[in-house]
């Protein structure tokens, strides 16, 4: 168990933490704006899904409206950070009072999380009563809604036009950080008796309520905390893209971050990583095929949504033989992220003699 | 085993995705060619559009470089489709850019999509030519790189409104639109504006805000429950709606005039509507049934190229957004070809003659001067009927 290359401390350091940080801090600074924005897009993703592995994977609320809140935490934030002059141009009818508030970007997405929150609680009540089916056909409603209130609010909202002149605010290091503030939050949630009573409803719901859990109450507040970073990570989008529109936030937004929880392993946190690293990149890949190419002096015409069948090709793939998702039941890369282990291993001898050992027999393992 | 070899694959998938992001090399731009990048959503919601716009760009890009290109620079074309996603827009226009270093972008043809896509064209300080997005105010949401090959949406609801009260006589209309696109709410907003102004009157206004909307009954019957009939029925919708409405209305036995924009430009509804798609109006931008040589030519050339003719006006105005391109570079370009000079040359064209009508950006205006075609569908086939403007 100690001497294997998975459970070495250099070994998980440089994976889930060296690389990742040299990553961010070349894309950021050496490379064409475009790769940074591709990874933005991918930390974004993780937020959103790790957000709603809450709910899907823990409490077995399964929910297919992450897309509203992200609605909620684009709209709420961007009105917040505008110069109050571009707003009142851009959105006639603007009551002066929003018009006037303008507030640091931190603040503003903070905010908008608590707002969410609050909404995902007063629609929790009645919502939370359902069960299975049920309650993720009212979750995809609740998407329908809040595109309809944003629609039909052109007064504060601009309608179905969009907000454009959102400044910048979500840069690469800053999406970054908060992302691992998010997963750390999560992660701490999940290793606190909160979070083990949330798995425990999950798998057992009878079971739980004998102990006294009050699934209720963790249902609800975990729907919450999801809403939350969910709103968080829609700020993100907005100050990222810098134009938002309601119909950006819809079902294919809803359905594509399900998309990733299912794909990576909805019951683990780590799970939003490969899930969102594949949704995010690989359609960035596959485009390059579509728009036609030539092979050995072969011209392959251009074959326009290639991209989306291979894309469901793998969905249909892992749903058949790891229907728990690439990550399974393994919540390695972010327990290795934030386990202080990790990082205190580095400093013992005996890692090191490990790390030595493995390597040496992998290669006399080649020989034989 | 089973379990070794997915494990292995998505590995693989992830390593080639990982490696994409990590190997991007900045290919060094020859002063020889000239880098020209397309987005369009070829698939998802707007496919019926831009699919034939992206050919008609293909086309047009690859008669220039056969003809030697631009200034006799060769153009070096790249193209994604970003699928009808605001995200993908936006990074793709950025890739264009950065990775492929376009000196221009055009493309898309959705209002909301170019803001997202012409804002990051903005950022990086490279022009952005929609090629079918016909939203005036857009150049002013997104700032001075943009502009439009098509007309607003203004000029056609105008035209609309012209021709339905002064051709056909019209003097009533009902109107519904579709609340979730820019799109058809400016064009029913200035088709109401221009109607009221000649003395026409608006019975009735409706609207549904859902893409995937089917189900009209509820609209139908405050039309049907009016004393006196409208004399004209206005869809703002898209494409995907139209056959449905257009069965659903017809068959409560309103069997009035229907009217839309360009929205309407799909041979697709007559096919799906049938007979239901009789007395059918609409504006759009290329009368292809012209007798002109520039319109003849392009009908030709797509039909060798595609083996069918141009789908609808898109394909036209794919095709002219790069012969727009190549002709602001040719003629209103000294020195170097930049973003920054051909931004400034774009802006200067009047005069030039396309598919589409003759494009002039007057007055500073980055929405062209452009006339309107309008058409009717009868018995499954398109028939032009009148040029405006």
């Amino acid at each position: 168990m100690k001497g294997t290359l998975k459970n070495n401390s250099i070994f998980k350091f440089i994976i889930v933490v060296l690389l990742p940080v040299l990553a961010v801090i070349i894309c950021h600074n050496a490379m064409p704006s475009y790769y940074s924005m591709m990874i933005s897009l991918f930390l974004i993703n993780v937020i959103l899904t790790a957000s709603l592995n809450l709910t899907n994977g823990f409490t077995g609320i399964f929910n297919i409206g992450q897309a509203g809140f992200m609605a909620i935490g684009a709209y709420i934030s961007s009105l917040l950070t505008m110069e109050p002059n571009i707003k009142a141009a851009r959105i006639s009818g603007l009551p002066q009072w929003i018009a006037n508030i303008h507030i640091p970007f931190p603040a503003a997405i903070i905010i908008a999380g608590v707002i969410a929150m609050l909404i995902a609680m007063i629609i929790g009540f009645p919502v939370l009563r359902a069960r299975g089916d049920y309650l993720s056909v009212i979750t995809l409603g609740l998407v329908i809604i809040i595109k309809a209130v944003i629609d039909n609010n052109p007064q504060i909202t601009n309608g179905s036009k969009g907000l454009g002149g959102i400044k910048g605010y979500a840069t690469l290091p800053v999406i970054f950080i908060v992302t691992i503030l998010v997963l750390f939050i999560l992660y701490r949630i999940m290793k606190s008796s909160f979070g083990r009573n949330m798995i425990a409803i999950r798998d057992d719901e009878p079971a739980a309520v004998s102990l006294g859990i009050n699934v209720t109450r963790y249902r609800l507040l975990s729907f919450m905390i999801s809403a939350f970073f969910g709103a968080i990570g829609g700020g993100l989008w907005a100050h990222l893209y810098k134009s938002i529109a309601p119909s950006f936030f819809y079902f294919n937004e809803s359905f594509n971050i399900v998309e990733m929880s299912v794909l990576g392993g909805m019951a683990t946190l780590s799970g939003a990583i490969p899930g969102a690293l594949i949704v995010t990149f690989l359609p960035q890949l596959l485009a390059n095929l579509e728009s036609g190419f030539t092979i050995f002096g072969a011209t392959v015409p251009p074959l326009y949504g290639l991209s989306n069948i291979i894309m469901s090709l793998i969905f249909i793939l892992v749903i058949i033989f790891k229907r728990t998702g690439i990550t399974g039941n393994s919540d390695y890369i972010v327990n290795s992220m934030f386990d202080k282990n990790t990082y205190i291993g580095l400093f013992k001898k005996q890692t090191w003699v490990d790390m030595g050992n493995i390597v040496k027999s992998m290669f006399s393992h080649k020989k034989i | 085993m089973k379990k070794r070899i997915l494990t292995l694959a998505l590995a693989l998938t992830m390593a080639a995705a990982t490696a994409m992001t990590g190997c991007g090399k900045k290919d060094s731009a020859s002063s020889d060619t000239i880098n020209i990048g397309t987005v369009f959503n070829t698939t998802g919601y707007m496919a019926a559009y831009e699919q034939p716009a992206a050919n008609g760009f293909q086309l047009a890009v690859d008669e220039i470089n056969e003809a030697g290109g631009i200034s006799g620079k060769k153009i070096t074309y790249t193209t994604i489709n970003a699928q009808s996603d605001a995200a993908q827009n936006a990074s793709a226009t950025t890739k264009l850019i950065d990775v492929n270093n376009a000196v221009v972008v055009a493309g898309v043809c959705e209002a909301n999509l170019a803001i997202t896509a012409g804002t990051a064209a903005q950022d990086a300080g490279v022009p952005f030519v929609t090629v079918g997005a016909t939203l005036p105010d857009i150049p002013d949401r997104v700032g001075d790189g943009l502009y439009l090959a098509p007309y607003g949406d203004n000029t056609q609801a105008y035209a609309l409104a012209e021709y339905a009260y002064n051709d056909l006589g019209l003097k009533t209309a009902y109107v519904i639109e579709d609340s979730t696109s820019e799109y058809t709410l400016a064009l029913s907003k200035y088709f109401k504006e221009r109607f009221k102004e000649l003395g026409g009157e608006i019975v009735l206004e409706d609207s549904y805000d859902e893409n995937g909307y089917t189900d009209f009954s509820a609209s139908i019957s405050k039309v049907t429950a009016l004393d006196k009939k409208p004399d004209l029925l206005f869809f703002s919708s898209f494409t995907d709606q139209a056959p449905i409405m257009l069965q659903q209305y017809r068959a409560q036995g309103l069997d009035m005039p229907v009217m839309s924009g360009d929205g309407f430009d799909s041979l697709t509804i007559a096919e799906i509507a049938g007979k239901d798609a009789n007395n059918v109006y609409y504006s759009t931008h290329v009368n292809l049934d012209a007798d002109s040589d520039v319109v003849t030519k392009f009908k030709a050339a797509y039909k060798e190229k595609y083996s069918t003719e141009p789908e609808n006006a898109f394909a036209a105005l794919g095709y002219d957004s790069a012969y727009l391109i190549k002709y602001a570079i040719e003629n209103y370009i000294d020195g170097d070809i930049t973003s920054d000079s051909i931004k400034e040359a774009i802006g200067k064209v009047t005069g030039f003659e396309g598919v589409t009508g003759t494009i002039s950006y007057e007055n500073g205006s980055h929405v062209p001067t452009k006339s309107v075609s309008i058409n009717k569908f009868e018995n499954g086939e398109v028939v032009f009927l009148k040029n405006v403007g």
